[in-house]
């Protein structure tokens, strides 16, 4: 199954891709009011500052840009979210309705370690640092 | 970076593990109505869909034939997306859809990826499955 393994990198890339857009677009919701349907912004410095790490952060992952510092943020304002709003609502996620929240976690935590692959700004831009992970592919 | 690089593989193998749960939570509603249940379990399309959320679920949580699992829960998320949620519009957060596309994704990366070192598979099949390991 090596023959599959190849291809790990660019999938992983199209998939930071598709996760950090639709992650921007929670805090594009809020700071932006776009794409429609949000509540606007969340009350509060913390939830402002969640908002501000959904944007940036979202659009870093996606990008590619000193992905894993967007990353890590990302995914510590998701298990912040997670354990302050959702968790109080039950053991299981899907009943407390934070299986998005668990999943963008530990998908950026991922991410963190993982590095940013082969297609970003980052291998674009620091051909050293960043390059590990696209040998790995 | 490399000292984070060594230690993606464990992570990558916890991240299959609750996500295949939370995945598989979603066929436990529908199958063995945990969770108060689903509407509509009773039609057939449903009941087929219950069964690969469930047992697909499972499989990639402990990653047996995860590439398997990974590929048939990958599609299935496809077909949801488009079925259900993408006449809505185009926005996966005004469709609803996004947890659908994040599963979609994620799956796809782990037919790529394969199991991990934690997983059934590298348990049972020592040679060839666990190829990002050796690549590191």
């Amino acid at each position: 199954m090596n023959s599959l393994s190849r291809f790990a990198d660019p999938v992983f890339c199209i998939g930071r891709l598709l996760i950090g857009l639709m992650y921007a677009c929670h805090g594009g919701q809020k700071i932006l009011g776009f794409p429609p349907g949000g509540h606007g912004m969340p009350p509060g410095a913390l939830g402002a500052i969640g908002a501000w790490i959904e944007l940036v952060g979202g659009f870093m992952i996606a990008l590619g840009f000193l992905t894993r510092l967007g990353a890590f943020f990302a995914a510590g304002e998701m298990m912040v979210a997670y354990f302050m709003v959702h968790a109080k609502g039950g053991f299981f996620p899907l009943v407390n309705h934070g299986e998005l929240a668990v999943a963008n976690c530990w998908f950026f935590l991922f991410v963190l370690f993982y590095g940013s692959g082969r297609w970003s700004l980052d291998a674009l831009l620091f051909k050293k640092s960043s390059a590990p992970s696209a040998g790995a592919g | 970076m490399n000292s984070l690089n060594r230690f993606f593989d464990p992570v990558y193998c916890l991240m299959r593990l609750i996500v295949g749960l939370m995945f598989a939570s979603h066929g436990g509603q529908i199958i063995l109505g945990m969770f108060g249940g689903m509407k509509g379990s009773g039609e057939m399309l449903i009941q087929v869909a219950g069964w690969i959320l469930l047992v697909g679920g499972f499989m990639i949580a402990f990653g047996l034939l995860t590439r398997l699992a990974a590929f048939i829960s990958s599609g299935f998320m496809a077909v949801a997306y488009f079925m259900v949620h993408a006449p809505q519009g185009f926005f996966p957060i005004v469709t609803k859809g996004e947890l659908a596309v994040f599963y979609c994704w994620v799956f796809l990366f782990m037919v790529f990826y394969g199991p991990g070192r934690w997983s059934l598979d590298a348990l049972l099949f020592k040679t060839g499955v666990f190829a990002p390991a050796s690549a590191t």
